[in-house]
């Protein structure tokens, strides 16, 4: 059968030259794009390391000189840091509030950002020191954002168990001791300076985004009011970032009328809390541009898709006008519908199957440039089956569907009417 | 005689309903998909409400660079900048400085914590943008010099705060400063995204805006919207700003200003470029065009298919015809005139999608979410005329090689129904 079929598609070479030109073309997009949608959605689903469900950015102001209510210095003792250190206590003393906590240059989804070098201080060879991004954070941040270790354990009782000032992150842990466990080492800020911290704790891996793959990092931990109240004093009060998770079943709307009641306590000396955001909203628009993409890129497949089904109904439907006779032929012949259908099928799905080698070829080439993104996610037999095997099993789909058509019709038809076109 | 080809091919469209609908939705949805790409670059590109002479703007946004022997900062200006380099600037006809800030507003007795984007400017900055004012006018050049705080308020956020538009004299808070309400304008989609804000004030009024810079006194957070009196003045206008940022670096020690490629114009920043990245037409129409390349093939391999099966049954008709006299041009136009009305049809009902699209799609089409769409922004000539030459070319591409094939065939073959040619 399959000679007889590869000796029609042959005789209908004109015709089938557009639908094949078509299938090719779209059977490498469409692996294009399925290769790109993997990675997004493979790397996407992978667990991130933190959770902000409930959990809100408070932003903090400070007053001049020239507000209402302004303290002048001579009236107050306490610093900016002590004050600030007030106003969270205040915040977390709400009833709704389940933790709050205060950190630097570490919100999820902001642009602020601190990079650092950081070296092992036992190593007394010369080693090259690599800049790695790290949070200054309380150790009320894992609590708010829900960081664990690599067990999965809450990593706030395991930070305050241990001593040092130092956590870092499992890539962390693996780029620097080989996968030897870091808890308890010694780091040094560069090479140049003295004096070294310890290593109090490793947490699992955290990404950046959803989109993002994981990367050594590491936190700088807060132990006590003071650690605050330095840095408060050089980076400013209100540039320290602080996030509040509610407890659960607390609604975002609920937040304005809740902080209305307690606007009072929201004010200590000149420092204020300014707005409030929830990190939902922050992350939707920090997200955006990709999240975009991929939504572009989704429309686009449905195009090709849509396309597809078009071109196939379009070539077989005319197609089976012109052949009508051969058909009734047949079918006086003794061949049964479902057979004449299975024709069809195999015809359209055999022109998919010729793209195959010479998509591989354009495959090939991709590959050996190395443009598909091996970074997020590596290049595996696992990954390319499941790519180009999803672009033609979609296409195959649509081929399917698009014959049922005009495989409709021929069911309708009576041989004795199709043998008149003979 | 193009009344008798409409006709005819008004006849076969109704003869096989199924590939008619098939090849009218097929270039609809291309076409469709196709404006989407037009009308998202449009949005970008034409003069609307406030943004109404685009074409005579130019901008520095975070396109500044201070470098000194410390390193260098890249960002955006100081008020001084903007002052030294772009206020004295005798060739454009308008220039402002503005900052963007997100703080919560209030009004007296009910404090409250949603922020929202305030736009920090001065004069300029109405004469460049046609607001239209509900009730009130803008604060004026003496209001800017005294730092006075009045405030312009979008109609939104004066219904927002007050309940009505009439707010003009009413008190707003923003963060803790107290400004009196001295205008309300119409609400700005954040497509017109340098002009957009909820809320404008003269810049002089906020001391930690006007105080917080570095470098020299030359970085800060200022942007610069510039309009010139000609379009053909841009080149003029950077090269008199060359000189103007040779004068006031040579007023300083060490740290050294320059802007990058900017100012940069509309057409530049629909194109994709940024303060720091400047984007070559060529790159853009690389991207595009190859996007816009396979939005049109696809469809028309699909059509190449169908067309040549219709072209092909017709053949005996063309052997009549050419036996008659008529020649290859007249042929392969019969082929493209009657292929028209099906891309014409499509094209119509395409442009109807892509404008019922684009507002339910705006959120990932545009890069700002919940930006208002109005007609000005999207019913401009070039639309239709765009619109027009794709379902042209899509016409062109699909009947194109069909007709030529037909048309060139021996009278004798055509006659016979091409029975020696198989």
């Amino acid at each position: 059968m399959i000679k007889h079929i590869l000796k029609i598609i042959w005789n209908q070479r004109r015709s089938n030259v557009w639908i094949f030109m078509e299938l090719l073309l779209v059977v490498a997009i469409l692996w294009v794009m399925m290769d790109s949608l993997y990675v997004d959605i493979r790397t996407y689903r992978t667990p991130l390391g933190f959770d902000i469900t409930n959990v809100y950015k408070v932003n903090f102001g400070k007053m001049s000189p020239d507000i209402p209510g302004y303290v002048p210095d001579e009236l107050h003792q306490s610093s900016d840091g002590e004050d600030l250190i007030r106003l969270v206590d205040n915040l977390r003393q709400n009833p709704q509030v389940e933790e709050a906590s205060l950190f630097y240059a570490a919100c999820p989804y902001s642009w602020n950002t601190s990079w650092n070098s950081l070296i092992q201080a036992e190593a007394d060879t010369a080693q090259k020191a690599n800049v790695f991004q790290y949070f200054r954070v309380q150790p009320a941040y894992y609590d708010v954002f829900r960081f664990t270790d690599q067990e999965g354990h809450p990593l706030r009782p395991i930070v305050e168990q241990h001593t040092g000032e130092i956590v870092v992150t499992a890539d962390m842990e693996r780029d620097f001791w080989n996968g030897q466990p870091g808890l308890g080492r010694q780091v040094r800020w560069s090479g140049t300076s003295t004096g070294s911290m310890t290593v109090a704790a490793v947490s699992a891996s955290i990404r950046r985004t959803e989109y993002d793959k994981s990367v050594p990092c590491f936190y700088n931990v807060w132990r006590s009011d003071k650690d605050v109240i330095d840095v408060a004093g050089w980076a400013q009060a209100q540039n320290i970032e602080c996030c509040i998770r509610m407890k659960d079943g607390f609604r975002a709307e609920e937040m304005e009328t809740l902080l209305q009641q307690m606007s009072d306590r929201l004010t200590v000396n000149n420092l204020y809390v300014s707005s409030v955001k929830p990190l939902q909203e922050m992350r939707a628009s920090f997200l955006k541009p990709r999240t975009d993409n991929l939504t572009k890129k989704c429309f686009l497949v449905g195009f090709m898709l849509v396309n597809v089904f078009f071109g196939i109904v379009g070539t077989f439907w005319l197609r089976t006008q012109y052949r009508r006779g051969e058909l009734g032929l047949r079918a006086a012949l003794g061949a049964s519908r479902s057979k004449l259908k299975q024709f069809m099928n195999v015809e359209g799905l055999s022109l998919l199957f010729f793209t195959v080698p010479l998509v591989l070829i354009f495959i090939a080439n991709v590959l050996y440039f190395d443009l598909p993104d091996t970074y997020r996610q590596p290049y595996t037999w696992w990954r390319f089956l499941a790519t180009f095997g999803s672009a033609l099993l979609l296409l195959a789909g649509m081929i399917w569907v698009g014959i049922w058509f005009p495989a409709r019709r021929i069911a309708k038809m009576d041989p004795a009417e199709s043998l008149h076109y003979e | 005689m193009i009344k008798q080809y409409v006709k005819q091919a008004v006849q076969m469209l109704k003869e096989n309903r199924l590939v008619s609908v098939i090849s009218i939705a097929g270039t609809a949805i291309s076409i469709a998909m196709i404006m989407v790409v037009v009308l998202v670059f449009q949005i970008q590109f034409a003069n609307f409400y406030p943004e109404n002479d685009r074409d005579r703007m130019m901008y520095v946004d975070s396109g500044t660079e201070v470098q000194s022997s410390e390193g260098w900062n890249r960002g955006n200006m100081s008020p001084e900048a903007v002052r030294e380099c772009f206020y004295s600037l005798k060739q454009p006809e308008a220039v402002c400085g503005y900052a963007s800030q997100v703080k919560p507003l209030s009004i007296p007795g009910k404090r409250m914590y949603k922020a929202y984007d305030i736009k920090y400017t001065d004069p300029g900055f109405w004469k460049i943008f046609s607001f239209r004012f509900v009730a009130g006018k803008p604060f004026t050049e003496a209001d800017f010099d005294s730092a006075i705080s009045q405030a312009v308020v979008s109609a939104g956020i004066a219904k927002y705060l007050y309940g009505t538009t009439d707010v003009v004299g009413k008190p707003v808070i923003i963060d803790l400063a107290t400004y009196t309400i001295c205008g309300v304008v119409e609400d700005v989609s954040r497509a017109a995204n340098t002009a957009y804000g909820d809320v404008w004030v003269p810049y002089t009024s906020d001391h930690i805006l006007m105080s917080n810079v570095y470098s020299e006194g030359m970085c800060g957070w200022f942007a610069v919207c510039l309009l010139a009196k000609d379009s053909h003045d841009f080149d003029a206008i950077r090269q008199e700003l060359l000189g103007q940022i040779a004068r006031y670096n040579s007023t300083k020690k060490d740290a050294q200003i320059n802007f990058f490629e900017n100012p940069i114009t509309r057409f530049d920043v629909a194109i994709g470029s940024e303060g720091q990245s400047k984007v070559e037409l060529k790159d853009y129409l690389m991207e595009t065009g190859g996007l816009l390349l396979f939005l049109l093939l696809v469809p028309a391999l699909n059509l190449l298919g169908v067309t040549q099966s219709s072209v092909q049954k017709r053949r005996s008709e063309m052997g009549v015809r050419k036996a008659f006299g008529a020649t290859f041009g007249v042929l392969v136009r019969q082929v493209l005139y009657e292929n028209c009305v099906i891309t014409l049809l499509g094209g119509v009902l395409g442009l109807a999608l892509s404008l019922s699209f684009l507002p339910l799609c705006k959120d990932f089409l545009l890069k700002d979410s919940g930006t208002s769409l109005s007609g000005d922004m999207i019913f401009q000539p070039a639309v239709f005329l765009l619109a027009l030459l794709f379902s042209l070319l899509i016409n062109l591409l699909s009947a194109g090689i069909p007709a030529v094939q037909v048309a060139r065939q021996q009278i004798v073959t055509s006659l016979k129904d091409g029975e020696e040619n198989r």
